[in-house]
């Protein structure tokens, strides 16, 4: 994941181009998941990086730029590549070092294809070879992409090719490039492609570059301008300058990293820079941008969910990073309703985001289609923004309509017999009802809003909050927790059938602040969770809840283990840690999530229990701002107790 | 100058690269034959995390762009650096590192 806040570009594990978003991070992706390769060809071989190289991808430490290797053996070539979106330039830049490792010179060609599917679609593209630049351009209404490039022997385009795809039978430009050769067609509209090449002589032994960039604009004009400035300059400064601005920016508070593990400390810092690419200019934070990991129905996790968003909010708060957070708190000061609740999930312009939740239940009753834990999260994150850097006067720009309202909202959507608040859909999107999960975070929420109202005076407000807040605890304890089970119940049906089911998200009940970490009715419901949710296998972790069949490998345990779940348990570990070996239980989860991670420091939603490897969507920053969390709360725990 | 407590020297293990931060200064602590050898923390090329560096050949290779430095002088064995990294003079005593600032 490479990206500037505007341009997002994601690669796969073959170094192929899968994911393009511009102008807004999440929201139009010009490649739609489809493949723009790169491929080589030399002594009249040709071939696509594929299975075929040995591939290895990772970040530069601390940097979201990309070092990445390829090496054919048969071919007698190896390339080391990295790419980057650079730090404000919306500009994609990628350096290849080609390396001859065979005993003769040798022409090399290096060929990129490009798939574009502007706007998300096909239709009505135009790809053109632009010949005052040698380069070539797609676009579409108020999208420009111009590609170009040089070698370090001064030279620009080889050959190029424009062309139809997907439709009579052609299938793109790129397969033209499979003999070497590109016909130089200058002109194609519809749904088209492209193909480029560069080629380079390169002495036996030696190396050579090639510097290589796809510049975005809104105009021809502009996407010129920055091809320019990118000549200017030099795809080697661009890359240093990109470099240099992300290492300042994930070293911006890094004094107590010390005290951490290696492999811990340095997912932190990669942690911090995936979940910083997610995050569009305008304030949305999007859940992942895995297009190739399609939720249900084809749809996809680039969407702003505000419980996701909130819950990245607090990490990067905790980290030192308030300004994205107020970015995030703007977003949803924006998209709020007026009747102070947010709709399931956003697009990054603010949009309503598509849903499956009904506006009828089975009955045909009207029901309202939301989850209100994510009104309740934004609260709870603004107030801990507020505790932690005290910036009133950015809170008073949000108050009136977001906190007010929202508070308003969380008192409006409660049941008068109960005390509790009215069913909403849960936190893992399934069903509605009256969730532990859910009332804990409007119980904390509650108790934000009241505060707030306490800092601006109105006092009236403030009780009316703290009184609903004490009495929705209050019937917490009596209608969700089970005295003879001694633990949170999952939930109350709206048929009033209580759900016992062992569900690890009943740790909010206690991350959120409702209750004590310490208290018996926490401390008995995190014993359950961690009987029946871990996964007794070797691989270890914890499941959402118990026979959870989502992307399930096998009956033989609770659920695949999650990394948002396993650091839970972490942070009840560490929020009860009395001593540095009960501190020791919460950094083994940890440790356990920095072994589980992929090479390039990816958190998936889900691993497999067997093998561990990734299942769903990766990254899922959710998974990564809990890992964020759980690392800030360790090492302030780790202070308090030294 | 004087001379600070940097770490416990039973936190840098044989050839592990570890860097500590001191009053401003990030510095790296490497264990090399049970010596202790302490340089700043950052290539001066272009700024990379050298404790995300290797040690090749006992030569301190940095993660970046590849500047090799070695570990007690701080010379640049190989580019693209130029300048070579800082020294920190250190000392053992007791069961602490201490390096002169």
């Amino acid at each position: 994941m490479l990206s500037n806040g505007r341009v997002f570009v994601a690669l796969d594990t073959q170094m192929a181009i899968r994911d393009f978003f511009y102008p807004k991070v999440g929201l139009e992706n010009h490649l739609a998941g489809h493949e723009s390769k790169l491929g080589i060809w030399a002594d009249r071989r040709f071939s696509w990086i594929n299975e075929n190289w040995e591939v290895k991808t990772k970040y530069l430490p601390e940097t979201l730029v990309s070092k990445c290797s390829a090496r054919n053996q048969d071919a007698g070539l190896q390339l080391e590549i990295n790419d980057a979106v650079h730090s404000f330039l919306d500009v994609y830049l990628r350096k290849l070092v080609i390396s001859n490792i065979a005993d003769e010179r040798r022409e090399v060609r290096v060929f990129f294809s490009h798939d574009f599917h502007i706007y998300g679609k096909g239709t009505g593209d135009t790809a053109m070879y632009e010949p005052t630049l040698n380069s070539i351009v797609h676009y579409k209404m108020k999208r420009y992409f111009l590609i170009d490039g040089i070698t370090d022997q001064e030279r620009g385009i080889h050959q190029f090719a424009a062309g139809q795809k997907e439709s009579f039978g052609k299938e793109g430009t790129w397969r033209d490039a499979e003999d070497g050769e590109l016909q130089g067609n200058p002109i194609a509209q519809g749904y088209v492609d492209s193909t480029i090449s560069f080629k380079l002589e390169i002495e036996p032994g030696a190396a050579n570059t090639l510097y290589y960039w796809i510049a975005c604009g809104k105009s021809l004009d502009e996407v010129k301008k920055i091809d320019s400035t990118v000549r200017g300059a030099g795809v080697e400064q661009l890359l240093l300058e990109t470099e240099n601005y992300w290492s300042a920016w994930s070293n911006k508070k890094n004094a107590d990293l010390a005290l951490l593990p290696r492999a811990v400390a340095r997912l932190f810092k990669t942690s911090l820079l995936i979940m910083r690419s997610h995050v569009d200019n305008g304030g949305g934070i999007i859940s992942s941008c895995d297009s190739d990991m399609l939720q249900f129905n084809r749809d996809t996790y680039s969407y702003v969910w505000p419980r996701d968003g909130a819950i990245t909010a607090m990490a990067f708060d905790m980290a030192g990073f308030p300004e994205v957070a107020r970015m995030f708190f703007r977003f949803c000061d924006r998209t709020v309703n007026q009747r102070g609740y947010f709709s399931h999930k956003y697009s990054t312009d603010g949009s309503i985001g598509s849903s499956w939740h009904p506006l009828i239940d089975a009955s045909g009753k009207m029901q309202l289609p939301i989850q209100e834990d994510e009104t309740a999260l934004v609260l709870i994150a603004l107030h801990k923004h507020f505790q932690r850097y005290g910036d009133l006067e950015f809170i008073s720009k949000v108050y009136p309509k977001l906190i007010l309202n929202a508070g308003e909202f969380l008192l409006d959507h409660r049941d008068s017999a109960t005390g509790l608040p009215k069913p909403s859909f849960d936190i893992w999107e399934e069903k509605a009802g009256v969730f532990t999960s859910t009332v804990s975070t409007v119980v904390s929420a509650l108790q934000s809003a009241a505060e707030f109202a306490k800092v601006f005076f109105d006092i009236d407000r403030h009780e009316k909050l703290t009184e609903a807040a004490t009495e929705m605890k209050k019937a917490m304890l009596a209608h969700l927790y089970d005295t003879k089970a001694q633990r949170f119940k999952k939930s109350i049906y709206p048929t009033g059938i209580s759900d016992l089911t062992v569900d690890s998200s009943i740790a909010l009940a206690f991350i959120t602040g409702a209750f004590s970490a310490f208290s018996d009715e926490v401390r008995n419901s995190m014993s359950s969770v961690l009987e029946k949710l871990w996964n007794k296998t070797n691989t270890g972790g914890v499941a959402r809840y118990e026979n959870d069949d989502y992307h399930r490998v096998t009956r033989g345990t609770p659920g695949n283990p999650w990394f948002i779940c396993t650091l839970w348990l972490a942070r009840w570990y560490i929020a009860t840690a009395l001593s540095m070996e009960g501190l020791n239980k919460g950094l083994a989860l940890l440790d356990w999530t920095a072994k589980h991670a992929s090479p390039s420091g990816v958190l998936a939603e889900q691993i497999n229990p067997h093998n561990g490897n990734p299942i769903s969507v990766a990254p899922l920053v959710w998974s990564h701002a809990e890992f964020v969390i759980a690392v800030c709360e360790y090492i302030e725990k780790q202070k308090e107790l030294s | 100058m004087t001379l600070y407590v940097l770490c416990r020297k039973d936190e840098v293990q044989e050839d592990e690269l570890r860097q500590f931060n001191l009053k401003e200064n990030e510095i790296l602590v490497i264990k090399r034959n049970s010596k202790f050898y302490c340089l700043d923390a950052r290539c001066t090329h272009a700024g990379a995390p050298l404790a995300e560096g290797e040690l090749e050949d006992g030569y301190l290779q940095c993660p970046w762009h590849g500047s090799r430095f070695n570990i007690e002088t701080g010379e640049v064995i190989r580019g693209p650096a130029k300048k070579q990294l800082r020294i920190y003079h250190s000392i053992v005593k007791d069961n602490n590192l201490l390096v002169e600032l």
